[in-house]
């Protein structure tokens, strides 16, 4: 780290480690026993809990309810989606699909809010939202499942360490790409070309 | 506060070149340029850049506070409703942010008055916090500055700090992505520049190309490897990514952004007359008006200048001068509200063979703080195709 000599306004030393040489990265580890979610089983659960922000957590159930329609497991037989969850009903067709026909998928039947990372400067003591996942409860076991089947908990209420992680997934299949840049391309780029509006910019116009 | 001509280093393309500095020279002319320096006094540092830039940036952020939750301040930023509750979210979490720039026109003597705030996708990093650095260090060691030479300039050592912070707390996902628009040798290089700091910092990087994010059925964004994107760092304007094709897919994605979505606010060039409302005859801002307000804009008669909203950096601007000199520069963004500010011309400044040098001052902030500076200099107070990144040092007090 560099060191700042307090009688100056510069940085006393400093140096470059990727744009010179390549350098390997140190990465950080995670894991303990903080509060670090909340299960839910319903919608009035909001009004019922101090934890969270009551108009934050409509929003995650409003989310949660998204993911679920994509996410929820899905059974080919009717049968054994309700032996392990009960109340399933079919799936609705996806777009893209080759058949005509129907799997099945269990109802929602709780939710879970993932605390941020970041507790800094929360309102109210609130604790902030890092993600929402649906949950499936698994009537043989009586956890809450997610739509991987990864067990969260066996009841609602306040998980800790790792069961209230939210946090994105390290791979997910890209099913496209490029929905980005197309402003850049219409207007022949951004920053870059000192005749193009660059990002550097002249910005001597002042005003 | 003077311009002093001084001897290029014999070496310091080669240096730029193994530094990774690969735009010292953009389409044959120079860009970086050590044939002169800007000297200032500490005080003038301290008092005159330095403390008004950390003023007006907290009048910044008690400005985002407010317009964060205000649809009516949200409307006259022209901020699309579609992105409001993301802006709004983004803000309550408090998103950690980086940094930004704000332009000031500065002579040595008067208050520096705010041009304007560049605070998405600010560049000129590179070269204000680490070549410019690395300028004076060299010429303090060769003798051809005084050993108590300094220069205003912790940028690095912050950008190091703040990715440290926000690592330790765990505010922000690693690996970190970070992206810029694919053919661009700049924000190519201060990308680049920006994972050497968080590289520093222990913070594990990746890097992609804006035009090279992708998505997965799940609605996350995804890199070339199929790995997902969890904290993205992004050179490029917030108000692209909302009107083009991923846009809608940011809320669901839960992408944390660097620099987050409240900073839409800030990039906006309303800002000027909400701070100029809010601050009225503040010394370090320039009345402001948006262009709706009839009444108001009469009152800048004497001379003003006319920007978009959405405007970066010199693009789509006219400029009407207190003698009636009319002038206009071309841009990507002819269509929208604007605002009107008044004229205050740029410091002139000879060089050589009595040229005429106007300087932009680049005030940084890291984090929430007041951090160093760079100038850019133009041969002209009214074109920005031919400006040069100059170094600055303090050489006496």
């Amino acid at each position: 780290m560099t060191v700042h000599d307090r009688n100056s306004k510069r940085s006393r030393q400093l140096r470059l480690v990727l744009m010179a040489v390549s350098v390997p990265a140190v990465l950080t580890g995670c894991g303990d026993d903080e509060p670090s979610g909340k299960v839910l089983t319903s919608r009035e659960d909001c009004a019922a809990q101090t934890e969270i922000s009551p108009a934050e957590c409509e929003k995650a159930y409003q989310q949660a309810l998204v993911e679920h329609e994509k996410l929820a497991p899905r059974f080919e037989s009717e049968k054994e989606c309700n032996d392990q969850f009960g109340a399933c009903q079919p799936a609705p067709l996806a777009s893209n699909a080759s058949t005509s026909s129907h799997s099945y998928m269990p109802s929602m039947s709780g939710f879970l809010i993932g605390y941020a990372l970041s507790q800094a400067m929360q309102p109210r003591g609130y604790y902030g939202i890092g993600g929402v996942s649906p949950l499936y409860r698994d009537y043989r076991s009586g956890g809450y499942l997610r739509p991987g089947g990864e067990l969260v908990g066996k009841s609602s209420g306040t998980v800790y360490g790792k069961q209230g992680n939210t946090a994105l997934p390290a791979r997910a299949v890209t099913v496209s790409r490029g929905g980005f840049g197309s402003s850049a391309a219409a207007r022949g780029g951004f920053g870059g070309s000192r005749s193009s509006g660059s990002s550097r910019g002249g910005g001597s116009w002042g005003g | 506060m003077k311009r002093i001509l001084t001897t290029p280093r014999a070496d310091w393309r080669e240096q730029a070149q193994s530094l990774g500095f690969h735009f010292h020279t953009i389409d044959g002319e120079a860009y970086w340029d050590e044939s002169a320096y800007y000297g200032f006094g500490l005080r003038q540092i301290e008092d005159d850049i330095e403390q008004p830039t950390q003023e007006l940036h907290d009048m910044s952020m008690a400005l985002v506070d407010e317009v964060a939750g205000s649809e009516e301040l949200l409307t006259r930023l022209a901020i699309p409703a579609d992105y409001w509750d993301l802006i709004a979210a983004s803000w309550r979490q408090r998103e950690p942010h980086l940094y930004g720039r704000m332009d000031l026109a500065y002579d040595g003597r008067g208050p520096a008055k705010l041009y304007e705030l560049n605070y998405d996708t600010p560049t000129s990093l590179y070269e204000a916090a680490y070549f410019q650095w690395l300028w004076l260090e060299q010429a303090i060691a060769r003798g051809a500055l005084a050993e108590g030479s300094d220069q205003y300039n912790r940028i690095q050592e912050l950008l190091i700090e703040t990715f440290a912070t926000l690592s330790r707390e765990k505010r922000i996902a690693t690996p970190v992505h970070f992206a810029a628009v694919e053919d661009s040798v700049e924000d190519q290089g201060t990308v680049r520049y920006l994972r050497d700091c968080a590289e520093q910092a222990g913070v594990d990087t990746l890097e992609l190309s804006i035009e090279g994010i992708g998505l997965s059925k799940e609605g996350w964004f995804t890199d070339g490897e199929d790995r997902v994107i969890k904290t993205l760092f992004k050179l490029y304007p917030l108000e692209w990514m909302f009107v083009e094709e991923y846009g809608a897919k940011l809320a669901a994605s839960q992408v944390q952004l660097i620099e987050p979505a409240w900073k839409a606010i800030l990039s906006n060039k309303g800002v000027l007359p909400l701070l100029w409302e809010r601050h009225r005859d503040h010394p370090n801002l320039l009345e402001a008006h948006f262009e709706d307000a009839a009444a108001r804009t009469a009152e800048l008669a004497a001379g003003w200048v006319r920007k978009p909203l959405f405007s970066r950096e010199g693009a789509n601007i006219e400029l009407v001068s207190a003698s009636g000199e009319r002038l206009r520069s071309d841009g990507p963004y002819q269509d929208g509200p604007t605002i009107r500010q008044a004229h205050h011309p740029l410091p002139r400044f000879g060089g050589d063979d009595g040229a005429a040098n106007y300087p932009l001052i680049g005030s940084w902030v890291v984090a929430d703080q007041a951090a160093g500076m760079g100038i850019r200099e133009d041969a002209s107070p009214i074109t920005q195709d031919t400006s040069r990144f100059m170094p600055h040092a303090i050489v006496e007090d």
